[in-house]
């Protein structure tokens, strides 16, 4: 087993991935990006991932779609990332199986590495 | 057979002497008539002795024209004469036989002529009893016929009456228990029952107790359109419904006086009580009131018909939302439903109902041709004129008055609700857009800014970073409060929601010089805080359009004793009088093509009036104007 966290993160927003690369950039953790959602789910397909986060509107699959096409992920954490804040109501199925949401600007980006910390295996 | 032989006197005319005369007499009564007062009866052998003579006689004189008494004793024993002679004493009594017979004759003689008299006056008694009797049968004749009279006239007060009385009523079950009430006092029928046929049905309607009842049959019995005595299988099948027995059953058909209405048979159907027979009379009276029914039943049915058509139609007028009226070709009002006035106004002009005028309106559609629209000014309303010519000579015009202020109104207020909910679709998008950078930025800033060997410049440089996004992220978040659609009532400070429509109007204030004077914190105000921005917005927006550059454009607010009081002062040019009347209409703007919809004021006044407001203003040509919104604050 590798002994690093191995971290997912799917967006379409340069400046977010480099943050999160920035965040998790120790020697603690193993950071995959994607740049948008059919990217993201190829590389999630082929590797485990610890943590998954995944950014909600994006070109090609989005968040969901890319949730949907995965349907299993086993003990893999998993949080959605938008700026959008409209109806989720049809969504409730998929809220229940992640692990959060977090919306766009971040309030707390240390708080995100804190969570982290605090779930790893 | 020669029972009787008489002896008797006539008088001779010749000599008046009396001349004995025999007679003979089949007949005891014949004889003793002949014999007058006395009866002298002459037996030459013994009679029989059925004749009876009466014991009321004459004196009865009897000559036996035998000796031997015995021969006779049985009729002697039964007439006992008054005087027996034998035949050897015949000629003793000649004498005062003839004696006897003159006083019989002058006896009879006065008798007759008593008898003549008394048989005259018997004649006359006949007579006179005869002419009594023809008199009094006459009398009793024409007192009959006086009285049949009499009751044929009180028949038919009665049936006039009767006719009258059903005029009332209007209901058909009203009438049926009229008639029958009517049919028992005549004793013409025991129940009566109203038929009613139609393709599928044979409907009996008809009163039990109080109630009127309806009995359906599914088969049709009755099929002539004749009066018609039903057999006792229709009395027994109604029997069966009824749960009693039912006597004979007449059939009068109803005419049908109206035969385009008439789209179904109705009759009349009589029970009588199964002894009485229709005499020829009743017929005629009960067809008379069969004929009267059928009447009446029509006139209530054309009655209903057009009360309810009317009725309907007074409905329909005085339902209808827009003003409706038929006016002459003089502008009279013949006619005019509520919403056109609540009043009755007759011989009064329509424009002085209506639009308050002193003469016809300018776009009236009988004085003016030719226009697209008729649309006439009236109580701050504007309404489009239909008008219809109703008779060919072009006297009558019904108008209807469509209130297309509304229809502006309503206009606008999808133009304006299509505006914000594009504005709100693009807001949303470009939220999200700028959203993900300034996500970036600050999660990018915030982690650099926890490497505590950074260079104290560096740091600095990056917290501008950092105020210059979460200052955009407001900016974002104003924009999509203003143009939300979702606009909740929520109790709110003016100063809040001048906070948070200011930055969207920075590139407007920035060229002038803004004082801030607001007084109103105490106190909250229950609005959709999105729509007073809005006017908020437009009235800041509006007062830059109107300054020069360097001009200073001066908010102040404060409390009345109900109110929250806002003022929007601008030093620009001015509102010029003459377009001061029309500054709150609907697509009004005094801006270039471009610059403005001429929306904003009109819905900025629609949205101040929502909470209860007021939106004005004062102004004067090259001072600038002030735009005044109140909004009371409530309990
Ligand atoms: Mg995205």
């Amino acid at each position: 087993m590798d002994p690093k966290i191995r971290l997912l993160i799917i967006d379409d927003e340069p400046l977010i991935r480099r943050a999160f690369q920035k965040l998790f950039s120790g020697s603690d953790y193993h950071v995959v990006v994607a740049e948008d959602g059919l990217q993201g789910l190829e590389i999630w397909q082929k590797h485990h991932f610890d943590f998954v986060f995944i950014d909600i509107l994006m070109p090609g699959l989005n968040g969901w779609e890319v949730l949907e096409s995965k349907s299993e992920w086993g003990s893999t954490r998993v949080q959605m990332m938008s700026a959008f804040t409209g109806d989720l109501s049809d969504k409730k199925v998929w809220i229940e199986k992640i692990d959060g949401f977090l919306p766009k600007p971040f309030e707390n980006v240390m708080g995100i590495k804190q969570w982290v910390e605090s779930h790893k295996a | 057979m020669q029972y009787w032989t008489s002896r008797a006197y006539e008088k001779s005319e010749a000599d008046n002497s009396f001349k004995f005369k025999f007679k003979q007499h089949a007949q005891f009564s014949d004889l003793s008539q002949e014999l007058g007062s006395v009866w002298f009866i002459e037996l030459d052998h013994n009679p029989p002795v059925d004749p009876v003579i009466p014991k009321l006689r004459p004196p009865l004189l009897i000559l036996l024209n035998s000796d031997n008494l015995a021969d006779y004793q049985k009729v002697l024993n039964d007439w006992q004469p008054d005087i027996l002679l034998l035949a050897n004493q015949k000629s003793e009594i000649d004498g005062w036989i003839e004696k006897l017979q003159i006083q019989a004759l002058t006896r009879s003689k006065k008798r007759q002529t008593q008898k003549t008299q008394m048989d005259r006056n018997r004649e006359l008694e006949l007579l006179a009893g005869n002419l009594e009797k023809l008199v009094e049968q006459r009398t009793q004749w024409i007192e009959a016929s006086n009285r049949e009279q009499r009751d044929l006239i009180r028949s038919d007060r009665r049936f006039v009456q009767f006719l009258i009385d059903l005029s009332f009523q209007n209901s058909k079950e009203e009438l049926l228990n009229s008639f029958l009430q009517e049919f028992r006092k005549l004793r013409l029928a025991q129940e009566i029952y109203l038929l009613h046929q139609d393709s599928d049905h044979l409907t009996l309607q008809h009163f039990k107790g109080h109630n009127f009842q309806k009995i359906q049959f599914n088969e049709s019995w009755w099929t002539s359109r004749e009066i018609e005595t039903l057999g006792e299988n229709c009395s027994r099948k109604l029997s069966s419904v009824v749960g009693r027995p039912v006597g004979k059953l007449v059939v009068f058909p109803l005419p049908a006086y109206f035969e385009n209405l008439a789209t179904e048979n109705w009759a009349l159907v009589i029970e009588r009580g199964s002894a009485l027979a229709l005499g020829e009379g009743d017929f005629s009276n009960i067809k008379k009131h069969v004929q009267a029914l059928g009447l009446t039943l029509e006139k209530n049915r054309l009655e209903n018909h057009n009360r309810l058509s009317a009725l309907r139609w007074e409905k329909v007028f005085d339902g209808a939302l827009d003003p409706i009226a038929i006016i002459t070709k003089n502008f009279e009002i013949l006619r005019h439903n509520k919403n056109f006035s609540k009043n009755e106004n007759p011989i009064k002009k329509c424009y002085s109902v209506l639009a308050g005028r002193n003469d016809v309106c300018p776009q009236c559609p009988l004085v003016s041709t030719e226009l697209e629209s008729y649309e006439i000014q009236a109580s701050h309303r504007t309404f489009q004129v239909m008008s219809h010519k109703i008779d060919e000579s072009s006297e009558f015009f019904l108008h209807r008055y469509v209130d297309i202020t509304d229809v502006q109104d309503k206009r606008v207020q999808f133009i304006q609700n299509e505006k914000l909910s594009s504005i709100g679709q693009i807001a949303e998008q470009m939220a999200h857009e700028i959203y993900n950078p300034l996500a970036g930025i600050l999660a990018l800033v915030e982690i650099l800014l926890a490497d505590e060997t950074l260079l104290a410049t560096t740091k600095a440089d990056l917290i501008e970073i950092q105020k210059a996004a979460v200052r955009a992220q407001k900016v974002i978040e104003n924009l999509q409060d203003f143009v939300s659609q979702e606009n909740e009532v929520t109790a709110i400070t003016l100063e809040e929601i001048i906070d948070k429509t200011l930055p969207l109007l920075k590139m407007n204030w920035r060229s002038y010089k803004l004082h801030l004077d607001l007084h109103t914190q105490s106190k909250k105000i229950h609005v959709q805080p999105q729509l007073i921005s809005q006017v908020v917005y437009n009235l800041i927006q509006n007062a830059c359009q109107s300054m020069e550059k360097g001009k200073s454009l001066q908010l102040k607010s404060f409390l009345t004793s109900d109110s929250v009081v806002l003022e929007v002062i601008d030093q620009g040019s001015g509102i010029p009088e003459a377009l001061q009347a029309s500054l709150f209409k609907p697509f009004f703007t005094t801006k270039a093509t471009g610059e403005g919809t001429g929306l904003g004021l009109s819905l900025s006044k629609q949205f101040v009036e929502r909470f209860g407001g007021k939106l004005t203003f004062s102004s004067r040509v090259g001072q600038g104007s002030t735009f005044r919104m109140e909004i009371p604050f409530g309990s």
